[in-house]
């Protein structure tokens, strides 16, 4: 008989184990620690603040799911969903809590003529991508790679450069099944009113908007269990061949239907019209600039291989910085041979003008469509962490790019990793209309600097001033939401999304208990970086919308308060670690 | 203080009236509907500063707030049901920035198809639009409604990305990246994004028939005018035999406007609007036919039309229901060099309504479906028409498909005397007939209008208990047009 903890009662327990079977439920320490974190990043900001779980659940499928919430709203027990937990963000945050993995529900179901697959919450995208592949269709796989639950990151992310024809994630969630905090099943979209999950709007107002915004709830309103996707036509005489390549593998192109093209330009003006103007005239899968340090990263085998390069070419690099940056094109044709000559020819036409110069390219893929590449981005320092990831326009992405290299030059770098004046990376998304602009850092976790001096510290604060930037500059930003300081951006944006925001959570889940709490980072801060409210100019969540006073049902109803949240110990450990 | 005097302090008493006469026209509309009372007073706001002093005003004295922006409707959506105040944004009519790099162009929700168009035409541009609507419709509206594009090349993305609203509450927000401090004149964002913050509200306002709250203006893609066009007509005996050819040519992305229709549509749409022109066209036009525009770009416009002509023929060659392609539909000379334009524009303003010509009156039964499900549908309604006494060699069909095939709009027309109640009857006894039928096969009603809304609210349930708690959020009060949706 496994040892139940002190805060799960031996009741709650039992009546999870009834649920699923003994095999599937466990308080074992040694299982409950590894679900403190994902897979997507270690050392890094977003762990602060996240707890292991007392329990661990292994639902087999949507009705295990509702009868566990359903435990969970009987004993007040905070749960977490998790998928393929490769998302930092959705780890627990309350000690004790539940978490409710869903690996076992990995369902994928095809309505291939209408290009449409249905998968569970434990699906990953390498499979969904490789079979849509066997049926004429594609995906994109997300930058942080195939091993990412579907639904997951549907809810969350979902960029890539093929967003650029694809669209946005939220356009491509059809059919819903979603078991609300609550414990009730509701279906969205066709699913409403008949078992075919086709179609995703309606009926009537769209209730797909409770689903995510630019970014996702991270598990907060209740829990996907089968979601059906939106495929897009690939159709490919010839398949893309898996080949290995040293460390990687790589998807081989057909080069008459398929094809990269990288160009050297001369200006950043140039770069600019080049992208317009091939999105203007709709060729094109992906369109993109690449940063210098990525083009480097691709070339790596690893962290001594990237330094040996990057290093001793700084000079080459910030001398040529204005033309250093690559305009990466994939060119599809989709609807024959023909269409990529037709594309090419207007390409060519349009880099002739603006002054592109086309290099070599290896007609391979290992990053969009099988991503497999994404350990990457590690290689440079070994924590890393995108203190941005938005999309608004082209000039937009500029702007932002400008503003996020200036403060970090001039606060953070060191210790954040130089990289020679480099302002982001840009991709266009919605065939031109709006661009996607990441903007990542890198920094050396094993550097010992101190708490307060070290990479990890220096990024996190870097990650909080970019969004007072974004307010400063009327720039919008990936870091509103659940994922953001709220009491920072919640009265800024909108005016004031914050208090709908709230609102509607507590609409869905009025005891607080799926994935709690909303303001994580504001309480983190609170307690780490009280300085930083003054510095950045925000007050905490709580003591805008609640007058100060604690608000937390969960943790009051089971008398706990914040600060017992934070345990010693496990700040303690991180600390020696950081140095 | 009368609400009428209140509402003149906010607008000016020019623009507020309270008499039968001006209320009299919002308590109808081309529905079969009956609206059985008037509005209290109808009010003309002029900007989003307004907008928001009259929601509040509504709030504090519970009055239903009714926006309305186009001048004729289909609906029902715009009648007063519960009385309150009719609010009608026609004044609001300004193109207020147009974004040319990023194709993006910011509109009031008084700006009508009418309007936009020609002024898009003008720097080479066009926004994608459904099939000839009214010249005088909303363009917001439209695409609040989600109303379905002839054109599903663009479906990749929304059409309109942030949008001002004032919610029911009487909150006044930013949705999107327009959502930044100091949107428009100064900030960096040029609202290009639909998304945030926080969560995707934007979908809360989108088929709620206003119930959610009023749009003070919206953020619209645009795309280039084709340098060249080339219509394509491809014929069929059977509406089944379209689908096939229809399935392979979206799939492979052919063309720019696809869509199916039978010879009562383009009777309809090809004539002068004489009854002989009608007559001929209906005798002439083959049963079915898919309508196909390929379009070049700025750029090499004949070698894109050259590719996917060929991937046509390679298409129609392999389907043996194709009868004909041509390039030219009997009956209607010179159609071909006008169908691009006609497409991409409003129904002329001067001319009766297309839907509304052959009766005064039409009833649009509308829904989402596979188009595979397209013949067996077709049979149903056809059966139940006839059965009601409709005749069915008058029934209108208009099949769009929808991304690339994955998915259609189907929409059957019924044209019917306004003024003979006994041919309105029928008309409705059979569109709730077959809409029921439609319904038990799995057609599925995204867009359940007035007389449809409990049928598909009841059966989703779990859904409807949850928007309705959105809802309370939004419109605490339930102020924004009651008696719509299922609130």
């Amino acid at each position: 008989m496994p040892k139940v903890t002190e805060k799960v009662s031996k009741a709650a327990y039992n009546a999870l184990q009834n649920i699923v079977g003994p095999e599937w439920v466990t308080d074992d320490v040694a299982i409950t620690e590894s679900y403190v974190k994902g897979g997507e990043i270690h050392d890094c900001i977003y762990q602060r603040g996240q707890q292991p779980p007392g329990v661990v659940v292994m639902p087999k499928d949507t009705e295990e799911v509702q009868k566990i919430v359903k435990v969970c709203m009987r004993y007040h027990l905070p749960y977490t969903p998790i998928g393929a937990f490769w998302g930092v963000h959705c780890g627990g945050k309350v000690p004790f809590h539940v978490s409710i993995d869903l690996s076992r529900m990995r369902s994928l179901e095809w309505d291939e003529k209408h290009m449409v697959a249905m998968v569970g919450p434990g699906q990953i995208h390498s499979p969904l991508q490789a079979e849509a592949q066997e049926r004429g269709l594609y995906t994109m796989t997300p930058g942080g790679g195939s091993q990412a639950a579907v639904i997951g990151n549907m809810l969350t992310c979902n960029y890539s450069p093929l967003n650029y024809r694809l669209g946005l994630a939220t356009r491509r969630i059809l059919g819903v099944e979603w078991v609300l905090p609550n414990g009730e099943l509701i279906r969205l979209g066709s699913l409403a009113t008949s078992d075919d999950p086709y179609w995703g709007e309606g009926p009537g107002p769209d209730l797909r908007g409770l689903l995510r915004g630019y970014l996702g709830w991270w598990g907060k309103v209740g829990i996907i269990t089968k979601m059906a996707i939106k495929m897009h036509p690939l159709f490919l005489p010839e398949r893309m061949k898996p080949v290995e390549r040293g460390m990687l593998s790589t998807l081989e192109f057909p080069d008459n239907r398929i094809k990269w093209y990288n160009f050297r330009m001369p200006s950043e003006d140039a770069m600019r019209d080049a992208m317009r103007e091939i999105s203007r005239c709709e060729i094109g899968a992906a369109v993109m600039r690449v940063p210098t340090i990525w083009r480097y990263r691709g070339k790596s085998r690893s962290r001594e291989d990237f330094w040996s390069k990057w290093g001793p070419d700084e000079k080459k690099i910030r001398d040529s910085r204005a033309t250093s940056s690559v305009c990466r094109v994939l060119l599809i044709g989709y609807t024959s041979e023909e269409q990529l000559q037709y594309e090419e020819s207007v390409l060519m036409g349009i880099m002739d003008e603006v002054g592109g110069e086309l290099g070599r390219t290896k007609q391979s893929d290992q990053s969009w469509i099988k991503n497999a590449d994404s350990a990457g981005m590690w290689w440079p320092a070994g924590g890393y962490v995108s203190v941005e990831f938005v999309v608004e326009t082209l000039e937009h992405s500029f702007a932002r790019g400008k503003t996020l290299l200036a403060e970090k030059e001039s606060k953070f770098t060191p210790p954040l990793v130089d990289e020679y004046g480099e302002e982001g990376w840009i991709q266009m998304t919605d065939m031109g209309h709006t661009s996607y602009f990441e903007f990542l850092i890198q920094w050396d976790p094993e550097h010992p600097l101190g708490k307060y001096e070290s990479g990890e510290y220096k990024a996190w604060e870097h990650w909080v001033a970019s969004q007072r930037t974004a307010i400063d500059h009327g720039q919008f930003t990936a870091n509103i939401g659940s994922l953001s300081v709220m009491g920072l951006t919640g009265p800024a944006f909108g005016p004031n999304y914050g208090v709908i925001y709230d609102k509607v959570r507590q609409a869905v889940d009025p005891l607080d208990i799926s994935n709690p709490p909303l303001d994580l980072h504001d309480r983190v801060i609170d307690e780490f970086a009280p300085k930083w409210k003054e510095d950045y100019d925000f007050q905490t969540w709580t003591d805008l919308m609640h007058d100060g006073k604690e608000w937390w049902k969960v943790l009051t109803s089971r008398g706990i308060e914040w600060k017992d949240c934070l345990p010693e110990w496990y700040w303690d450990r991180d600390d020696k670690e950081i140095g | 203080m009368q609400i009428k005097a209140k509402l003149a302090e906010i607008v000016g008493k020019e623009h507020v009236d309270a008499t039968r006469k001006a209320l009299l026209p919002y308590s109808k509309d081309h529905s079969l509907l009956e609206c059985n009372g008037l509005a209290d007073v109808v009010v003309w706001p002029d900007d989003a500063d307004q907008v928001h002093k009259i929601v509040q005003l509504a709030n504090e004295i519970k009055m239903p707030v009714i926006p309305v922006s186009s001048e004729q409707h289909f609906h029902g959506s715009t009648l007063p049901k519960m009385g309150g105040i009719i609010m009608d944004l026609k004044r609001m009519n300004r193109i207020l920035d147009v974004d040319v790099p990023d194709r993006l162009v910011r509109i009031e929700p008084g700006v009508t198809w009418g309007q936009l168009q020609p002024e898009m035409n003008k720097i080479g541009h066009r926004v994608v639009m459904p099939l000839m609507p009214l010249a005088s419709s909303s363009v917001v509206s439209s695409l609040l409604e989600r109303e379905v594009p002839t054109n599903p090349r663009y479906e990749y993305g929304e059409p309109m990305t942030s949008n001002e609203v004032i919610w029911g509450s009487g909150m006044r927000f930013r949705t999107g990246s327009a959502s930044v401090p100091g949107f428009p004149d100064k900030a960096d964002s040029r609202g290009g994004n639909p998304e945030g913050p926080g969560t995707n509200w934007y979908r809360f306002f989108q088929g709620a028939e206003g119930t959610m709250g009023v749009v003070t203006w919206s953020i619209v893609k645009f795309e280039y005018l084709p340098e060249l066009d080339k219509t394509y007509f491809i014929t069929f005996d059977k509406i089944g035999d379209a689908i096939e050819p229809l399935y392979q040519m979206q799939r492979r992305m052919i063309g720019n406007e696809c869509l199916l229709i039978n010879n009562q549509v383009g009777a309809l749409i090809f004539g002068d609007g004489s009854d002989k022109t009608y007559q001929a066209l209906k005798r002439q036009l083959p049963p079915w036919f898919i309508v196909l525009v390929l379009s070049g770009p700025p750029r090499s416009p004949e070698a894109k039309l050259a590719y996917e002509k060929k991937a046509l023929d390679e298409v129609c060659a392999n389907q043996p229901t194709v009868l004909r392609v041509d390039e030219s539909l009997p009956g209607a000379v010179g159609l071909e060099r006008k169908l691009p334009g006609m497409l991409r524009n409003p129904w002329p303003a001067e001319r009766t309504y297309w839907k509304h010509q052959l009766k005064g009156e039409c009833e649009d039964l509308l829904f989402i479906a596979k188009m595979e499900q397209a013949a067996a549908f077709t049979e149903l309604v056809t059966e139940t028409a006839g059965a009601h006494g409709y005749d069915v060699r008058q029934m209108g069909v208009y099949l769009q498909p929808i991304e690339q095939g994955r998915a259609c709009h189907m929409e059957y027309q019924f044209y019917y005397d306004p003024e003979d109640e006994t041919d309105k009857a029928m008309v409705k006894a059979l569109y709730m007939d077959a809409a029921a039928k439609l319904f038990e096969q799995g057609a599925f009603f995204s867009r359940p209008y007035s007389l449809l809304s409990p049928m598909v609210f009841d059966k989703a349930r779990g859904y409807t208990n949850t928007i309705t708690k959105v809802k309370e959020v939004l419109d605490p009060n339930y102020i924004m047009c009651p008696g719509n949706v299922c609130f």
